[in-house]
């Protein structure tokens, strides 16, 4: 029988040829007699080889194979001093960190086969190895070896330890552990009791081999956590129950140490992670979490220090905004101060919903902070006249109107529903022209909104409150009759045909609307009688002075914006009544073209102003680019690493979106280098960071 | 061979992927060997579409003789000539035609891998449609006018596709989301553009559209795709489809009947050139296309346009019909493709190869004796052994590769899509201990 190396224990200090290294570690052998040949303990220090101390010969260079005999007397002396001296320097030639690192591989393979003791010290030698990793990892193919012995031990550990005891490896370190291993985690919790603990389930769903790491893990990875393990936790208390099959796997080991053998682990395993239910649920939680977390970490992206703001709290999901957040309690105060348990509308100031917190600009509400307190509110089931995301203006001094949704709210205006408060807008400022809108013109405007096609019932419902806000003294009728002033004559011509257009949509006109259309006729300068040369003549039945009775319509072809002609004319289906494809297209480009035409007589500001020039200097032009995109390359120079957040101020500066511009500048480095200048965190393996291969920048610049 | 380097980290995803038995992503012209004539026809092919006019081509080869390593190959090619490729495997939940959600399922994946040249590795559907709004921009800016109205105006264009007009709403949405700030909006035109809205009440909601992307207008919405990344400045847009045999293998004649309906649409509009700047390219194997009770040949209109060229046999071949075969790899073939490998693993260092060419006919004798002819007709489990193989002898330079030859171990694949379904799952609480772990010489 061959004695076998002798560990020194982490706590044992040992003297080496005079150097004294403290924390063991190593092994020690002498070749002889009933022992081991050098070929069978390469890395194992012989005390009896001759060793020479000379600091100046450090840096001298070793080879592999690496041995301890097989180094110089002088390299021998240099790598006791290593060990010695911590075993941290950083200069240390990468070879001796081999040595060392094979003693701790022959610790974890063989003496862990039969010896308790060596057992216990995985998790240790675990850690220095990791501790290595961070000194040395730089080397390519020391961290290669060094990650493969970390993935070995977190398998060792699975298969050897109760797995309960242990914890689930961090998804954000999964490239220095084995998915192996989690997956016999998880085949172990399976056998135990049929069910995954949530933990443990979501390292797996984020270490999945070929899974795609979702933006919003990237940005928020706490959030995101937090996210998962919530809505893993309230589906399923007690974890996600699963069918365990029992599938042999093996799992392979190439030591780095030349003298150890390939080591196979054969598990006779129960597996989960082929479960296409069980995956089905997993990767469907992460991509709702994925989705759900996916405007917050856009804009965490673009600001990171707005993850407190007003703004970031509108866009969080519900799960991760606490309940006594101090802005949730306000919010909850206003509404039950105001509407209590009535559905509204109610008009309150403008001033109130300061309460939110400060806003961006101290003396108004400027569009952002409006957005965020409409999106905050809509989150508490709560509506919001006017509202900035469906065209309104932004909130000045004045009242605001607040509405309980009973019907789903939609957070961006529909062609129809611009088109129908645009209409209400013109309805209301001809009602308002004596000076105020009475009741009955408001009950009149009120039916005016019921009455209108199109629309969904959450957008009459916000109809009827933007009535309110109109009828409380809202209407800038000045401001209105300069604008349509403003208009040419052909476009005005335009408005009222769409207008017409628009109130007939439904096949029937009321004879109230005749009297509101020829009032916004008036206003809008065109002759209120011409509108009876496009209805035909009502039939005998009907009466003008029956309210209730309604008109039968002729109306002539809407004028051709767009050619609507369609290449597919298979029908469209609902509730067993075909759709008439062309009607719907006829429809919907009328309601685009109303909105667009009236959107600068209602616009919040004086007018939507074309994008600013950007103030680039003169920059010679890059290989094909504009001169835009030629100056963000120039402008890249500045750093080597650039944040999302900015790289995409430096792209609004330049009139650029930060996505596209990035895909045209790389297209053009290609082309022209055969290289990538930007490299995102796929490819740079940088999680925050845009890094600029200066080089590439320097060829594409040439 | 000559020594031009291969990049590390091309060299590393190369050797990653092929050691993980999976086909690159990208770099795939480092190792392919043959097939000079398939290549040129798919070339031929990507010009078409480039310069407006459309192509689909059924890909049909035996399982392992490397249909998905060609997709992807022919994929690299038409992102090099500027075309935006989008590519999906076909699976239970993901078909051409469906009713319950699996045409949505399919084009969500095909969204999400998403290329263009300068981000080839998938995800770029927000990068084609910035570049789109970058130019809306710029035009804007030149005209004085608001950007809206610019993209309003371009997108004009679409309305004549089927969910053109919201399709032209949605970009706009993303636009104004940008614009605003409102990162809600513009995640919700992603989502959309994404097919991730399942009804369209939430699709209304968020963004005032009346339509979403559903099971039956996935094939409208792509060639919506094709003429959007047109305007956006691409080339054109390449649809690779793999694993068809999935198709072949759903028991409802009903269901596959409606995804071979599903195909000939798409046959027609190419052969017709009603499709424009578009290109279908499907992978399966020849039971999927010639079994005439389930294959494509089931289906009468299908196999009188798919028919294959009479004359081609006995070594001739036409690459012009829409079936191109791909034959399984030669043992010569095979041998270039081990030089291609230990060439790439060297990084392209002539000098830094890891065994001389010895090895390489030694390494092929070896695994004949194991499998016989398999290990390079289908060659996935013989690449795999070859770079283990190398691997070891990087770690250990001075080791023998003779003596590890006797280490390398082959099976005979099996093809999963003739393995019968799995037998119902037993539970079981037994699991493996120390006593276990077991070594082995390489």
């Amino acid at each position: 029988m061959e004695a076998p190396p002798r560990w020194m224990p982490p706590d044992e200090d040992i003297t080496v040829n005079g150097f004294v290294i403290s924390g063991g570690m190593i092994h020690t052998s002498v070749p002889g007699a009933g022992l081991m040949s050098y070929d069978q303990t390469s890395e194992c220090i012989d005390p009896s080889l001759p060793v020479v101390y000379n600091p100046r010969e450090f840096d001298q260079r070793i080879h592999p194979p690496y041995s301890y005999h097989g180094l110089s007397p002088v390299c021998r002396g240099t790598y006791l001093a290593w060990l010695a001296g911590g075993r941290w320097a950083q200069d240390a030639q990468i070879g001796y960190v081999f040595l060392y690192l094979h003693g701790l591989e022959r610790r974890a393979i063989v003496d862990a086969k039969s010896s308790s003791t060596a057992r216990a010290e995985l998790p240790l030698i675990d850690a220095e190895v990791a501790r290595l990793l961070v000194i040395y990892g730089h080397d390519r193919s020391f961290r290669r070896a060094a990650m493969e012995l970390r993935g070995y031990l977190a398998t060792r550990l699975v298969i050897s330890q109760d797995v309960t005891t242990l914890s689930p490896p961090d998804p954000a370190a999964m490239g220095t552990y084995p998915f192996m291993a989690l997956r016999i985690a998880l085949g172990r919790f399976a056998a135990r009791d049929h069910r995954l603990p949530a933990a443990w389930v979501y390292s797996w769903a984020l270490s999945r081999p070929g899974i795609e790491v979702p933006t919003a893990l990237r940005i928020c990875p706490d959030d995101f956590r937090r996210l998962f393990l919530k809505r893993l936790n309230n589906r399923y208390p007690s974890g996600i129950p699963v069918t365990p099959t029992r599938i042999p796997t093996d799992f392979r080991y190439q030591p780095a140490n030349p003298s150890l053998a390939a080591v196979r682990v054969d598990l006779g395993q129960t597996d989960v992670t082929t479960d296409a239910e069980t995956i089905g649920v997993v990767t469907g939680l992460v991509e709702e979490c994925a989705r759900d977390l996916d405007p917050y970490a856009r804009l965490i992206s673009r600001e990171p220090t707005s993850s407190t703001t007003l703004a970031a709290l509108a866009v969080l999901p519900d799960e991760l905004i606490a309940d006594d957040h101090p802005v949730v309690i306000a919010a909850r105060a206003l509404v039950t101060r105001h509407l209590g348990s009535d559905t509204g509308p109610v008009v309150i100031d403008a001033d109130e919903l300061r309460a939110f917190g400060a806003f961006h600009a101290t003396d108004r509400m400027s569009k952002p902070d409006a957005m965020a307190v409409a999106q905050l509110l809509g989150r508490f089931g709560i509506g919001m006249e006017p509202d900035v995301r469906l065209g309104g203006p932004t909130p000045g001094n004045g009242p605001v109107v607040l509405f309980r949704a009973v019907h789903p709210q939609a957070a961006t205006a529909s062609a129809e529903y611009a088109a129908a408060a645009a209409l209400l807008h013109l309805a209301a400022a001809v009602a308002d022209a004596d000076g105020e809108i009475s009741e009955s013109e408001q009950a009149h405007l009120a039916e005016q909104v019921v009455a209108t096609p199109d629309l969904s019932d959450g957008e009459r419902e916000r109809l009827s409150a933007h009535v309110a806000w109109l009828s409380a003294g809202n209407i800038e009728l000045d401001r209105i009759t300069t604008r349509l002033a403003n208009l040419t004559t052909s476009a005005r011509a335009q408005v009222g045909e769409l207008l017409v257009a628009t109130v007939v949509a439904d096949g029937e006109i009321h004879p109230n609307e005749i009297i509101t259309l020829r009032g916004i006729y008036t206003l809008l300068g065109l002759d209120p009688d011409s509108l009876y040369a496009r209805f035909r003549p009502p039939s005998t039945t009907t009466t003008d002075t029956d309210p209730d009775r309604t008109l039968n319509l002729f109306v002539e072809s809407p004028p051709d914006l767009v050619d609507t002609e369609t290449t597919d004319d298979r029908p469209l289906e609902v509730g067993g009544t075909v759709l008439d494809n062309r009607a719907i297209a006829d429809k919907h480009a009328e309601a685009t073209a109303l909105a667009a035409l009236l959107s600068s007589v209602f616009a919040d500001d004086e007018e939507i102003p074309p994008p600013p020039i950007p103030d680039i200097d003169e920059t010679e032009p890059v290989s094909g680019l504009d001169t835009e995109h030629s100056a963000f390359v120039h402008r890249l120079g500045e750093r080597s690493v650039w944040s999302r957040a900015d790289m995409t101020a430096l792209c609004a500066e330049l009139g650029l979106i930060i996505e596209g511009a990035i895909d045209t500048v790389n297209e053009a480095a290609i082309d022209a280098v055969g290289e990538f200048l930007i490299e995102d965190h796929v490819t740079s393996g940088n999680p925050d960071g845009l890094q600029i291969d200066h080089d590439i920048r320097k060829e594409l610049l040439v | 061979m000559n020594d031009t380097p291969i990049r590390p980290r091309e060299r590393d995803a190369l050797i990653q992927s092929l050691r993980a038995g999976v086909v690159p992503r990208s770099g795939q012209q480092h190792i392919q060997v043959g097939r000079l004539g398939e290549v040129t026809a798919l070339m031929r092919d990507i010009d078409r579409i480039a310069d407006g006019g459309s192509a689909a081509r059924f890909i049909i080869g035996d399982y392992g003789s490397g249909k998905t390593f060609f997709l992807h190959l022919i994929r690299s090619i038409a992102l090099g000539k500027k075309l935006v490729t989008m590519h999906a495997d076909l699976a239970p939940d993901r078909r051409l035609q469906a009713t319950g959600g699996q045409a949505r399922g399919l084009y969500a994946e095909l969204t999400r891998n998403t290329a263009t040249k300068a981000k080839p590795d998938g995800g770029a559907l927000g990068a084609v449609v910035e570049r789109f709004v970058t130019q809306a921009l710029t035009t804007a800016r030149e005209q004085g006018t608001s950007t809206e109205s610019v993209i309003r105006q371009r997108m004009i264009e679409l309305h004549e596709y089927v969910g053109g007009y919201d399709f032209a709403d949605v970009i706009t949405a993303y636009w104004r989301g940008h614009d605003t700030g409102n990162e809600q909006l513009k995640s919700d035109a992603v989502r959309w553009l994404r097919g991730e809205f399942s009804t369209k009440t939430e699709a209304k909601a968020a963004l005032g559209v009346r339509t979403i992307v559903e099971d039956r207008t996935v094939y409208d919405q792509l060639k919506l795709l094709a003429r959007f990344v047109r305007m956006a400045g691409f080339s054109g847009l390449l649809i690779c489809w793999d694993e068809m045999v999935n198709l072949y293998k759903l028991t409802s004649a009903q269901a596959r009947a409606a995804n071979y309906e599903q195909v000939l649409r798409i046959v027609n509009d190419s052969l017709q050139g009603s499709s424009v700047h578009l290109g279908f390219l499907f992978g399966g194997t020849p039971e999927f296309l010639t079994d005439s009770r389930r294959g494509l040949y089931s289906y009468e209109a299908l196999q009188s346009r798919l028919a294959e060229n009479a004359f081609a046999t006995n070594g001739l071949v036409d690459h012009s019909g829409p079936v191109l075969r791909l034959d399984n790899l030669t043992r010569e073939d095979f041998f270039v493709l081990l030089g291609k490998l230990r060439h790439v693993y060297a990084a392209g260092k002539t000098s830094d190869h890891l065994v001389p060419d010895e090895a390489l006919t030694a390494f092929m004798n070896h695994c004949y004796s194991q499998i016989g002819d398999v290990y390079f007709r289908s060659p996935r489990k013989t690449i795999m052994e070859f770079l283990q193989l190398l691997a070891v002898l990087e770690n250990n330079p001075t080791a023998d590769w003779s003596g590890l030859l006797g280490g390398v171990r082959l099976e005979p694949e099996v093809n999963p899509d003739l393995e019968p379904l799995p037998e119902t799952r037993e539970p079981t609480t037994t699991s493996a201990d120390d006593s276990e772990l077991a070594t082995f010489r390489l």
